[in-house]
C-alpha cells in the first residue's frame, strides 16, 4: 500500500486530461468523461509514472475504465521506478 | 475473368465445412457459415436494387457481422467500404458522400462512440442513403423508413441462393478509407487479383498452413489488419480477432488455442510484456509474430526472437500498397528492424522529388511495387496521377511519403515520414486535419499541431494553441468540442497555450514553437 491521497491523485489526472479536478470521483469513465481513448490511457498511465515515480504494469491499465480503480491500482499493485 | 477469393472460400466450404474461419471472442464462423451466410446477405443487398461497383458502407467494430457483411458486397460484385467505427459524424459527413454510399451497415456503439446517433445525425435530413442497416436492438433504431434492423433486412430481402460475381482482374474489390491532411478522406481502390495474389504470396513466404491459427491485434477495418487475416485464410486456417485489445485475454486465448501466428504493433506488445506473470503464459505454439504499423524497437524484437523464440517478421505496409518491405528475423537477426529488404514479390526504389533514383547511401521517398498496389484514389486523379506511377511494363508503383536510407545490399533503413503524419500507436493522424478542427473553435486564434516522442505509443499529438485574447483553453475543453465530430484518438494528447504561431510565409516555423510557451 503507497498511502496515496486521492484527492492529490485527482490534481495529477486533471493536469494530464485537462478536465476540472472537482469534476472528477472515482467513479469517472476515462473513457467517457475524460475523453480518453486507449492509448491516451496509456499515455495518462506514463504521466501517473512521472508524477508518483511509481509503476504499474500497462496490462492492467487497459483493462480498467474507472478513475478509482486506477488509483487503486496505484495505491496497491505500484512499484517505485528506479530512477 | 480472374482468379477470386471465393474460389478460396468456396473449396474449403467443401473440403472442410465445420472448420473455423472466423473467431472473435466466444463467436465462431465456419468455412460453411461463411457460404451461407453471404448468400444471404449478398442475395438480401441485391434485392434492394444494389449491384456491380455499388458502395457499401460498413462502420461496425471486429465482428462475424462486419466480416459477413463485406464478403456478401463482394459476393454481388459491390464493394465494401469499410469505415472506422470511431468515426464522427463529422468525420461521416464527409466519408458517406465521398465514397458514394448507397447503403450502409452499422452497429448502434463502439466504446463510446454512438454510430448510430452519428449517421443519424446526418440521414435522412442531410444525406440520402437508400437504407441504414441495423446490428442493435430494435429500441435504438431510428423511427424513419430508411433504417431497418439486420434480422429484419435479412428475413425480408434474403434468400439461401446467391450467385458469386466474376470480377476483371482490376476489378476494384473494395474502397479503404484513410483520412487525409485536409479531413477530406482517400478512398482506396483495391484491385481484386493484386490483393488476392499478394496476399497470397505473403501467406507463402510465411509459410503459413490450413491447420494454423492466427491471432491478430490490429482491426478488420483497418486495411492492414484485415489483410494479414486473408493471408491465413487463402491457406484455409482460422483467424481470430478480438472485439477490442485486451492483453491478459490475448494471452489468455494464445494459450487456450495454441495459436501458431500473432499480429501485433509496436505498442500492443509493450502492453503485452507489462502484463504481469507474462512469462507464466504458455505461448510455445507461437511460430512467428508479425508486426507492422509502427517503428519496431530492436529490444522488443529481441524479446520475441531471443527470449520466446520466436520468429519475427516485421513489415512496411500501407493500405496503398499490401505488404512492401520486410524485416525477418530468420535471415535478418542482429540487423536493426527498420533495416528492410524487398521481397520476391515486391520491388522498391528510394526516389528524389523529381523521381529519379537516389545514389546508396542517400536519403529518398520509398516507392513501392506489388500486384497489390491501388489502381486510384477513388474520386480524386490527381491524387492518383502523384502518388501512382505506372513503368513501361505496365506496374503500379506506389510513392510511399516514407523517407529512406538507400543501403548497400538491395536494404533500405525507415527514416521517418515526408509529410506531417503523427503515427499514435498504430494509428495515422494528420497534423492538418487535427490543426483544421481546431481553428473551427471559438477561443483559438491558430494553432500548429505535431509529435513529441512517448515511451509506450511511439508519438503523441501535441497541440500548441494561440488564445483568442486572454481565453485560456484546456486538453479537456477540445476533448468535449472534438467529442462526435472527430474519431477519438485525433484529440491532442497535450495542449501547449503559446503567446503566438510563428509563421513564414504562411507556413508554421516549428522550430520557434516552443520558445513561444507561456511561462
Amino acid at each position: 500500500m503507497n498511502n496515496l491521497n486521492f484527492d492529490d491523485f485527482k490534481q495529477s489526472i486533471s493536469d494530464y486530461v485537462g478536465v476540472d479536478a472537482s469534476e472528477i470521483t472515482r467513479e469517472t469513465d476515462v473513457y467517457d468523461d475524460l475523453y480518453l481513448d486507449s492509448l491516451g490511457l496509456f499515455g495518462l498511465g506514463s504521466h501517473i509514472t512521472d508524477t508518483y515515480k511509481l509503476n504499474i504494469p500497462l496490462s492492467l491499465v487497459a483493462s480498467i475504465s474507472k478513475v478509482g480503480e486506477i488509483f487503486d491500482l496505484l495505491n496497491e499493485k505500484g512499484t517505485p521506478t528506479e530512477d | 475473368m480472374s482468379e477470386k477469393f471465393f474460389d478460396y472460400y468456396s473449396k474449403y466450404a467443401q473440403e472442410t465445412p465445420d472448420k473455423v474461419l472466423l473467431r472473435i471472442d466466444e463467436n465462431e464462423l465456419t468455412y460453411a457459415q461463411f457460404m451461407e451466410k453471404t448468400a444471404v446477405f449478398g442475395s438480401a443487398m441485391k434485392k434492394l436494387g444494389i449491384g456491380e461497383n455499388d458502395k457499401v458502407g460498413i462502420c461496425m467494430p471486429n465482428s462475424i457481422e462486419w466480416f459477413v457483411v463485406y464478403w456478401s458486397a463482394v459476393r454481388i460484385g459491390a464493394q465494401p467500404v469499410p469505415m472506422d467505427p470511431q468515426s464522427g459524424s463529422l468525420e461521416l459527413s464527409k466519408l458517406i458522400p465521398a465514397t458514394t454510399s448507397k447503403v450502409m451497415f452499422v452497429t448502434e456503439k463502439y466504446r463510446n462512440n454512438n454510430i448510430i446517433a452519428a449517421v443519424n445525425a446526418l440521414v435522412p435530413s442531410q444525406l440520402r442513403l437508400d437504407k441504414v442497416i441495423c446490428f442493435a436492438d430494435d429500441s435504438v433504431i431510428p423511427q424513419d423508413s430508411c433504417y431497418i434492423s439486420a434480422d429484419k433486412f435479412a428475413a425480408e430481402y434474403g434468400s439461401g441462393e446467391c450467385e458469386i460475381y466474376e470480377p476483371d482482374y482490376l476489378h476494384t474489390l473494395s474502397l479503404a478509407c484513410t483520412s487525409g491532411s485536409t479531413g477530406i478522406p482517400k478512398l482506396l481502390s483495391v484491385p481484386s487479383g493484386g490483393f488476392l495474389s499478394t496476399q497470397k504470396e505473403m501467406g507463402d513466404y510465411l509459410e503459413f498452413k490450413a491447420d494454423d491459427v492466427m491471432m491478430l491485434g490490429m482491426t478488420l477495418y483497418h486495411q492492414g489488419g484485415f489483410g494479414m487475416g486473408q493471408q491465413m485464410v487463402l491457406k484455409g486456417g482460422t483467424v481470430m480477432y478480438q472485439p477490442q485489445f485486451n492483453p491478459v485475454d490475448f494471452l489468455e486465448t494464445v494459450q487456450k488455442y495454441r495459436i501458431n501466428v500473432i499480429q501485433l504493433t509496436s505498442t500492443l506488445a509493450k502492453v503485452l510484456l507489462s502484463t504481469p506473470d507474462f512469462d507464466k503464459y504458455d505461448l510455445s505454439s507461437v511460430r512467428i509474430c508479425y508486426f507492422a504499423g509502427e517503428v519496431l524497437p530492436k529490444e522488443i524484437a529481441d524479446i520475441f526472437v531471443e527470449k520466446l523464440g520466436i520468429r519475427v517478421i516485421n513489415v512496411i505496409g500501407s493500405s496503398e500498397t499490401c505488404t512492401m518491405v520486410v524485416w525477418d528475423s530468420a535471415i535478418d537477426q542482429g540487423t536493426d528492424p527498420s533495416d528492410f529488404k524487398k521481397l520476391s514479390f515486391t520491388d522498391v526504389r528510394v526516389i528524389d522529388e523529381k523521381h529519379n533514383d537516389v545514389p546508396e547511401g542517400e536519403v529518398g521517398e520509398l516507392c513501392v511495387y506489388t500486384d497489390g498496389v491501388i489502381t486510384e484514389y477513388f474520386g480524386n486523379p490527381e491524387l492518383s496521377a502523384e502518388k501512382i506511377l505506372t513503368d513501361e511494363q505496365g506496374r503500379r508503383w506506389f510513392c510511399t511519403g516514407d523517407l529512406v536510407n538507400k543501403l548497400p545490399g538491395g536494404v533500405v533503413r525507415f527514416a521517418g515520414r515526408s509529410k506531417r503524419i503523427i503515427k499514435r500507436g498504430g494509428n495515422l493522424v494528420h497534423a492538418e486535419e487535427v490543426e483544421a478542427c481546431l481553428l473551427t473553435h471559438p477561443k483559438i486564434a491558430a494553432a500548429a499541431v505535431t509529435d513529441e516522442p512517448h515511451p509506450v505509443i511511439g508519438q503523441q499529438i501535441v497541440a500548441y494553441i494561440q488564445p483568442k485574447g486572454d481565453e485560456k483553453i484546456t486538453r479537456g475543453e477540445l476533448a468535449r468540442y472534438f467529442d462526435g465530430k472527430l474519431s477519438a484518438y485525433k484529440v491532442p494528447d497535450k495542449v501547449v497555450l503559446v503567446e503566438e504561431i510563428p509563421k513564414d510565409i504562411g507556413k508554421i516555423q516549428f522550430k520557434y514553437l516552443r520558445k513561444k510557451e507561456y511561462k
